[in-house]
């Protein structure tokens, strides 16, 4: 018996954005360079459980989550989606999987065409699934009847003679779904609003007339009505006042447990996926350098990124106030990286032998399902990521 | 409720806009007026355009509004009797401009993945485009006229030859604003087809200022022929159809402007008066075909020309979601 297939299964999943070169570089022929935006990622979503997915900004979050849901085409490694291999799906059968991914995109207000009622922007993807239905529908009668004219050309006697003997291997004539009536797409866009705490009588209003929460609904309510497996939340709430986002977030533990549904969450806010995820990765300039169970990794974090990020988070404690945030030096460039930890040079925990080649992200002997990509992890793991606040007194003034 | 707000906001936004509302009466009138001329000339016009009347020169009276001319003909006559022409003139060629031009322009913008047929379509679209536009577009529709022969129809063509690059790069350029917004990629993440998302969402979203410059631009290629007209090309006057710019041309030319000045009178009014209703239109259709600002009039919250209330206030208001996104606001938050 082998292990269930997971739901999504990203193996070492790469994309890399090409730079234009400079002329004079075109002429001295130097290599062209690339943006190593997402530089080898191995994470696995389960059926109907939330995958956080934290880092900064630049992190390569939104890049990680655009190949998940193939707005963007991997340039290395293998996507599986229920074990299927998607990583260079293309036109037809790309277009019919994506109703089992649907994506929330971070920006409410650009997401919605601005020119679109709501129940066109939220029928939009059964609209279009409907349509590739009928498309392939056609096509395959198209291909069964040529595949039926071609069995009676080769034997045309049999086929008149016993008509009944025996059955000629070619699948049953596929009817042709009935068109999707706009009347129709609007009863399921009624039908589908309550689900995300909206009147159902706004059919008609444009997206501009909602506050941002409301917009950010009508997206989701958009990915929702295809009843996808897996939605992809960028950044679903930051463009939300924190009352919002705590109903948002609430509204998406609700659904997942109705319907079933997986999330991988991205975020920048470490409290969002403390309270809505499952698990999480921490991502840091296209790797991600931590993933584990959510509670056990956010308290004892071990990876000095990890714990660099969370001593970012703001407390609600006046006497912390007064200490900074210790993490200084270059970010590294996502331009052709050179060879070793990403967070060498950031890192205060840092020696000779983790400039010399990338840390393989392995297992963590001390936190049960914890995988780590630090050479010294043991070593660092019981830092407190409290040590990574000075007081401010104590801290070089801040280099621009 | 869909359909109320077509035709019921259309006209209530017109309202909203007095000097838009102008336009649009101003636009349609003229276009009523030039049907009539088809149909019946005699309705509206009391003489042909090249009978005499027996009255040489003179000035604008109640028999001859706009005066006669040194051939004894009536200047209101003939003015009346090029409207048709000049009128379907500036329509046909910028449609054609817009048709060809705003299709060329589609393709140029939107596919431009290289190394597909797609990419290379568009660079050679550009290239040609950028041919065309490098010349001054008068001087090329003339010589054009020069070599096609003169007469109304090459004319027409050789404007319209001249005209459509500009299109290309008015298309392309809103194409390539509006393909990269969030939305688009949310159709694609959908499963919208390519062709699907051009036609709803680019096109859809680019219509607003194509269709305010095609009303503009309908004004600037009623000048660019008279101008041709005017320099003798075009069409001669008099002549059995009378033409605005031939017949500026020709009341200039014949060195009595001094002496009969309001020879040049009617035929320069039109010009102004038809140039002047598009382009008024084309404001109003601005602020109509946005469906924010439609709505923000509607409701009366955009404080425009005039007060808000009276733009409220429309008869038949009471269709109107006053409500309606305080409601939505509040069924948002609970």
């Amino acid at each position: 018996m082998t292990a269930p297939i997971p739901l999504l299964e990203l193996i070492a999943v790469q994309k890399q954005f090409p730079l234009t070169r400079a002329l004079g570089d075109v002429v001295r022929g130097v290599r062209r360079r690339a943006v190593h935006a997402v530089d080898g990622v191995s994470i696995t979503v389960g059926d109907g459980e939330t995958l956080g997915l934290i880092g900064e900004s630049g992190s390569g979050k939104t890049t990680l989550g655009w190949l998940v849901s193939r707005i963007h085409e991997p340039t290395g490694g293998r996507v599986r989606f229920e074990g299927k291999d998607i990583t260079h799906l293309a036109g037809e059968e790309l277009r019919a999987w994506r109703r089992h991914v649907q994506v929330v995109f971070q920006d409410p207000v650009g997401s919605l065409d601005p020119r679109l009622r709501v129940w066109q922007i939220v029928g939009e993807p059964i609209r279009a699934q409907d349509q590739m239905d009928r498309r392939n529908a056609r096509r395959d009668r198209r291909k069964i009847r040529s595949a039926r004219r071609k069995a009676k050309r080769e034997n045309p006697k049999r086929a008149r003679a016993k008509p009944a003997l025996p059955p000629l291997p070619i699948p049953a004539f596929p009817s042709i779904p009935p068109r999707l009536t706009a009347q129709r797409v609007r009863e399921r866009v009624r039908a589908i609003l309550p689900t995300v705490e909206l009147p159902p009588d706004c059919l008609d209003q444009y997206p501009h007339e909602f506050s941002g929460g409301g917009r950010q609904r009508l997206s989701l309510a958009r990915a929702l009505i295809v009843n996808p497996r897996l939605i992809v939340l960028d950044e679903p709430t930051s463009a939300l006042d924190v009352a919002v986002q705590a109903q948002i977030l609430n509204r998406l533990i609700e659904l997942q447990r109705a319907r079933g549904v997986a999330f991988l969450l991205i975020t920048h806010n470490v409290a969002a996926v403390r309270f809505a995820a499952d698990r999480v990765a921490v991502m840091y300039l296209g790797q991600v350098v931590e993933y584990g169970e959510v509670r056990e990794l956010l308290e004892h974090p071990v990876h000095p990124y990890t714990k660099a990020l969370l001593a970012a988070v703001p407390q609600p404690d006046p006497g912390r106030r007064k200490k900074r945030y210790r993490i200084e030096g270059d970010i590294p460039s996502l331009i052709d990286p050179k060879p070793g930890c990403r967070f060498a040079p950031r890192c205060p925990f840092v020696i000779d032998a983790c400039r010399e080649k990338d840390p393989p992200l392995v297992v963590h002997p001390k936190a049960r399902g914890r995988v780590v990509a630090c050479i010294r992890a043991e070593e660092v793991a019981d830092v407190p990521p409290e040590s990574f606040l000075v007081a401010a007194d104590a801290a070089k003034p801040p280099t621009s | 409720m869909a359909i109320r707000s077509s035709l019921g906001t259309f006209w209530r936004v017109l309202r909203a806009n007095p000097l838009s509302f102008f336009g649009f009466l101003l636009v349609a009138f003229i276009c009523l007026v030039a049907v009539v001329i088809v149909v019946a000339p005699h309705l509206l016009v009391p003489y042909g355009p090249q009978q005499e009347t027996g009255a040489f020169s003179q000035s604008p009276s109640w028999k001859h509004p706009f005066g006669t001319d040194a051939n004894s003909f009536d200047i209101y006559s003939n003015t009346m009797l090029a409207l048709p022409l000049d009128l379907g003139i500036g329509v046909v060629i910028a449609g054609a401009a817009l048709l060809a031009g705003g299709a060329l322009g589609l393709i140029a913008g939107f596919y431009d993945r290289p190394g597909t047929v797609g990419a290379a379509a568009s660079v050679s679209i550009m290239r040609i485009t950028d041919i065309f536009l490098s010349f001054p577009s008068l001087i090329l529709a003339l010589a054009i006229t020069r070599a096609l022969g003169v007469g109304v129809l090459p004319t027409v063509f050789a404007i319209g030859l001249t005209w459509w690059p500009f299109y290309v790069r008015l298309v392309r350029g809103e194409v390539l604003a509006v393909k990269h917004l969030p939305y688009v990629t949310a159709a694609r993440a959908a499963g919208v087809r390519e062709g699907r998302i051009l036609l709803r969402h680019v096109v859809r979203n680019l219509l607003e200022p194509i269709i305010v410059y095609f009303t503009l631009d309908i004004g600037t290629v009623l000048v660019t022929y008279s101008t041709i007209g005017f320099i003798g090309v075009a069409s001669k006057y008099p002549g059995p159809q009378p033409e605005w710019g031939a017949m500026l041309a020709f009341y200039q030319s014949s060195g009595s402007i001094n002496a009969y000045p309001w020879e040049v009178l009617a035929p320069g009014l039109a010009i102004f008066v038809t140039v002047l209703a598009f382009s008024l239109l084309g404001d109003g259709l601005r602020d109509i075909l946005d469906p924010r600002t439609r709505r923000a009039f509607v409701r009366g919250t955009v404080s425009h020309d005039p007060p808000p209330e009276r733009a409220g206030a429309a008869p038949g208001s009471e269709s109107v979601p006053l409500t309606a996104s305080g409601a939505v606001d509040a069924g948002a938050v609970p």
